[in-house]
């Protein structure tokens, strides 16, 4: 796991940062941007991390007196026609949020294929969580609660009904995943790496692309 | 061993000297000149810095030193040594300063964070002229010496740079200079570093032989040029109804309140593009990321103003967009340069995020097909089949245009020449012209018995630039010749043999050559090899040779047919190859005869010729309203002169319009005797030639000269502009 573990900065001094890559996984508009925001911006007395634009957001939330996590959330773009680029972000990722609509059913079953590709290419310790955003739109619901927390169970996956809008349990969803990381195990981890030894940078191994002869050499990772 | 130890002692008396107090003279003219282009962004993510290494044991120190160059030599006889170095040296001082660092920092607090110290390239460069500094000019200038050595893999590259520049940071630590330093200083300190060393390894170290960028620039180039009907419906991004009244606007400049994401589009193709295209502009790693940062931004700024905050739905397919409309030169080797030799630490959060994001938006287009975008298949085909057409249209006319930029670069003093949308001047003085019509009299003849002087001169001039300048190659070539009698030669396989036309050469489309006939696939990567080709060719290592050889069985194996259309002129096939020779129309005979024809060939040359009378038809169409003012005869006798090849024509019938080339040409004349006996590339190439060069001298200066040039300074300051967006 590439997580990273910081001296708090701004808070006690013998508290404990733990930094976090949270790739962000769904259907397009079934609403990833605006629960991130959410997240984000409801927490805004904290240390917030955004220079560039809203697809990439860190945010920080503490556990206790001592444990603070940060959060690196990425963003992928939902669209089917980006699907074969979505390894390159959650390439060493520790977390993951697959998000469905629950008005559109289809959604979904574009979350369970999410799943199955994270659990089978993804690191394998990755903490997932789904979440069915839109429950403010009861009205309208095309998925129950029962069968999408009976799939997350079968799968292995923390699961939430959220609203970005009302911020029905958006904060208790990365809350969640943050206390599921394997805090102790990772902050022995990064206490023994040596960091020159990690791969180097965001290694990014492109897709496969049977179109392109000249690109048979693998990229570097030292 | 013995090698290893000369090479050692070297590398430490080289140390020692630059020790003496005299080197610290010698060691600053080497920063002095460092670029002042310093750009600025702020990353608020402080990554664990090292603090103080325990150790201070000189010998110590140069061991960990030389291990650090020395790591990749002669592997059998280094491997005690290195198992030693491996398993105590490093990681020990890997551990301690890990762990210094722990112990060490400072608990800081958010008004430190907050007053954050930006950073200053030549506040940096002045450090380093500091007396304190001396030991650490010292290991840089061994260091780059020593990376000169000898030729490194891409990975040893990384290695040993990441290896030295944790090194360097460790000593920059305990020098008086930086001990002091707030992490936020040093931190400033350490991407200085990171900008001086790779300033001076760029060329090394950008784009190396030992990677594909290269290869994979040029098919990107080529795919986005092939994509160029891409709108943004077939991305999906969202266009307004009243396109035609907005396009105005942006072509006008008054982008009012009225804004809609199409205009931003259209705005941003200029700016955003603008922002990529900068890239090139910079050396450091650190820089070409903010480049990309900077670009990220832009576009997020004109999501927001249209539809408030937006993540990557509709982020990735903007910058996809924008990368397809302004098809920044070199980019994959840019982005890969910045993967390898950026500070992994700036490669974690959002730059990496960003750069990811145009790794993707690359790798998209890389594997673009009609799934892909919101389209057809038949509409995609169709699409790319017409732009392959236009692009082979536009191919001359980019060539007459690249021709005047380039001579009004160089000729600053001449004046420049009117826009293409203004009616075209004449090209030819009507005096100058008679003059040379009578000139051209004596030109059919001249051609018929011996090389032209004239169009010697000119095609020496224009194949002195095109081709590597590989005179010793030549030789060899004959000498290669004359000792097998054979005119393959393995070295040069791609080159067109000397006294071969250039116009039935590989390089240029066979005159038989219809794309319309082709499949798309197989159309892409007649491009894509010709596009390789040409960039091939301007590599001057000879080792480059090789690697073409190779890329051509590759796409032998891959594509056969395709292999044989394009080997047509080969060597080994002078008469098939050679269209303009074997054409009875053509009054140049070749200087050398070629071998007897087989039957079938003689059938195939037949048919070729109807072609090859066809092609010399249109082209002369193409050449008589381009220089109307330019008597038919002329222009007809410098097409045949040229064996057809109409960029070589163009070139000749553009110098001839040169008042300065006739004045030269008076001189020159007698000297010059012979038709060089290198036509092979086609003009086409010249402009190229002449023109990447030119381009990259100019980069060059506007990151590596001190004297306040404008481009510098006008991107610092839109960069600094942009931050605040």
């Amino acid at each position: 796991m590439a997580a990273r573990q910081q001296q708090q900065q701004g808070t006690p001094a013998q508290g404990k940062t733990y930094q976090f890559k949270l790739v962000l996984l769904g259907e397009s508009a079934v609403g990833k941007s605006s629960l991130v925001m959410r997240f984000v911006k409801d927490h805004f007395d904290e240390y917030r991390e955004s220079t560039i634009g809203a697809a990439f957001l860190a945010q920080t939330i503490s556990l206790d007196d001592n444990t603070t996590v940060k959060f690196e959330i990425w963003d992928t773009a939902g669209q089917e026609r980006y699907k074969s680029l979505a390894p390159m972000y959650y390439r060493n990722a520790n977390c993951a949020v697959v998000v469905y609509d629950i008005t559109q059913a289809a959604s979904l079953e574009k979350a369970k294929a999410w799943v199955n590709e994270l659990q089978r290419q993804a690191d394998p310790n990755i903490v997932i969580a789904l979440a069915g955003n839109k429950c403010d739109l009861d009205s309208r619901r095309a998925v129950e609660t029962e069968t999408a927390q009976e799939y997350a169970d079968e799968a292995g996956l923390l699961f939430f009904e959220t609203s970005a809008k009302s911020a029905h349990n958006v904060t208790q969803l990365f809350t969640s995943i943050a206390k599921k990381m394997p805090l102790d195990q990772l902050a022995d981890q990064s206490r023994n790496k040596t960091k020159g030894l990690n791969p180097r940078g965001v290694d990014l191994s492109r897709p496969a692309n049977p179109n392109n002869c000249a690109c048979k050499k693998s990229l570097i990772v030292l | 061993m013995m090698v290893h130890y000369v090479f050692c002692s070297i590398f430490r008396s080289q140390a020692e000297q630059d020790s003496a107090p005299a080197a610290s003279e010698k060691a600053q003219p080497n920063i002095e000149h460092e670029p002042s282009d310093t750009l600025e962004f702020s990353t608020s993510t402080t990554s664990l810095s090292r603090s103080q290494t325990p150790d201070d044991d000189q010998v110590k120190n140069d061991q960990e030193f030389e291990h650090i160059i020395n790591q990749f030599d002669d592997q059998a006889h280094d491997n005690t040594e290195h198992a030693q170095s491996d398993s105590q040296q490093l990681p020990s001082r890997r551990r301690s300063s890990t762990e210094a660092s722990n112990r060490n920092r400072r608990p800081s607090n958010r008004s430190e964070e907050i007053a954050e110290i930006p950073f200053d390239f030549n506040k940096f460069l002045e450090q380093m002229k500091r007396r304190g500094s001396i030991p650490i000019t010292k290991y840089f200038k061994s260091f780059l010496q020593a990376f000169d050595r000898r030729p490194w893999t891409v990975n040893e590259q990384i290695k040993i740079i990441q290896d030295f520049l944790d090194f360097i940071y460790g000593k920059m630590r305990e020098c008086d200079v930086w001990r002091d330093a707030s992490e936020q200083e040093f931190e400033n300190a350490k991407e200085g570093m990171e900008k001086l060393v790779m300033n001076r390894l760029f060329h090394y170290t950008f784009s190396s032989n030992t990677t594909d960028d290269k290869e994979r620039d040029e098919i990107l180039n080529h795919k986005i040029r092939i994509f160029s009907w891409i709108t943004e419906e077939h991305l999906d991004i969202p266009v307004t109804q009243h396109n035609e009244s907005f396009l105005t606007f942006a072509e006008s400049g008054r982008l009012n309140s009225f804004l809609t994401i199409e205009v931003f589009i259209l705005y941003s193709s200029a700016s955003e593009s603008s922002e990529l295209l900068k890239i090139n502009n910079y050396k450091a790693p650190r820089d070409k990321l903010i480049c990309i940062l900077n670009c990220c931004k832009v576009i997020f700024g004109l999501i927001r103003h249209v539809e408030g905050d937006a993540g990557a739905d509709k982020f990735l397919p903007i910058l996809i967009y924008v990368v397809l409309k302004s098809n920044p030169p070199k980019l994959v080797s840019n982005v890969q340069y910045i993967n390898r030799f950026r500070n992994p630490d700036h490669l974690q959060s959002e730059g990496g995020y960003y750069l990811t994001n145009l790794m993707g938006a690359i790798a998209f287009i890389e594997s673009l097909e009609a799934k892909s975008l919101s389209v057809t298949q038949e509409e995609f085909d169709n699409n790319i089949e017409k732009t392959l057409k236009e692009i082979e249209k536009e191919r001359p006319v980019e060539t007459v245009r690249e021709k005047v930029n380039y001579d009004n670069a160089i000729h600053p003093s001449q004046s420049p020449r009117p826009g293409s949308s203004q009616s075209p001047p004449p090209l030819i003085d009507p005096v100058k012209a008679s003059a040379f019509i009578e000139k051209g009299s004596n030109f059919a003849q001249k051609t018929m018995q011996k090389p032209l002087n004239f169009m010697g001169k000119i095609l020496q001039n224009l194949n002195d630039s095109s081709r590597p300048s590989t005179p010793d190659s030549d030789e060899e070539y004959q000498d290669y010749q004359r000792n097998t009698g054979s005119t393959e030669y393995p070295g040069r396989q791609t080159f067109s043999p000397p006294s071969q036309s250039n116009a039935g050469g590989w390089a240029q489309i066979p005159a038989n050559w219809d794309p319309t006939a082709q499949s798309t696939q197989h159309i892409q990567d007649y491009g894509q090899y010709r596009d390789h080709v040409y960039q091939q060719r301007q590599q001057q290592q000879p080792q480059t040779y090789a690697d073409e050889r190779q890329w051509q069985q590759r796409q032998y194996q891959q594509h056969p047919q395709y292999d044989h259309q394009v080997y047509q002129g080969n060597a080994t096939q002078p008469p098939m190859g050679n269209q303009w020779v074997s054409s009875p129309d053509a009054h140049i005979p070749p200087r050398r005869q070629p071998p007897p024809q087989h039957v079938q060939q003689q059938h195939v040359a037949q048919q070729q010729h109807i072609a090859q009378q066809q092609q010399y038809q249109s082209n002369l169409n193409t050449l008589l309203p381009m220089f109307s003012n330019m008597d038919r005869d002329v222009i007809e006798m410098i097409l045949q002169a040229n064996q057809g090849d109409l960029p070589s024509t163009i070139d000749v019938l553009l110098d001839m319009s040169e008042p300065s080339n006739l004045a030269q040409e008076e001189t020159t004349e007698v000297q010059q005797t012979e038709l060089p006996h290198r036509e092979g590339p086609v003009a086409e190439d010249n402009h190229e030639q002449q023109d990447v060069p030119a381009k990259s001298e100019e980069n060059d200066e506007h990151v590596g000269s001190t004297s306040p040039s404008n481009i510098p300074n006008k991107d610092q300051t839109e960069e600094e502009n942009l931050i605040q967006f």
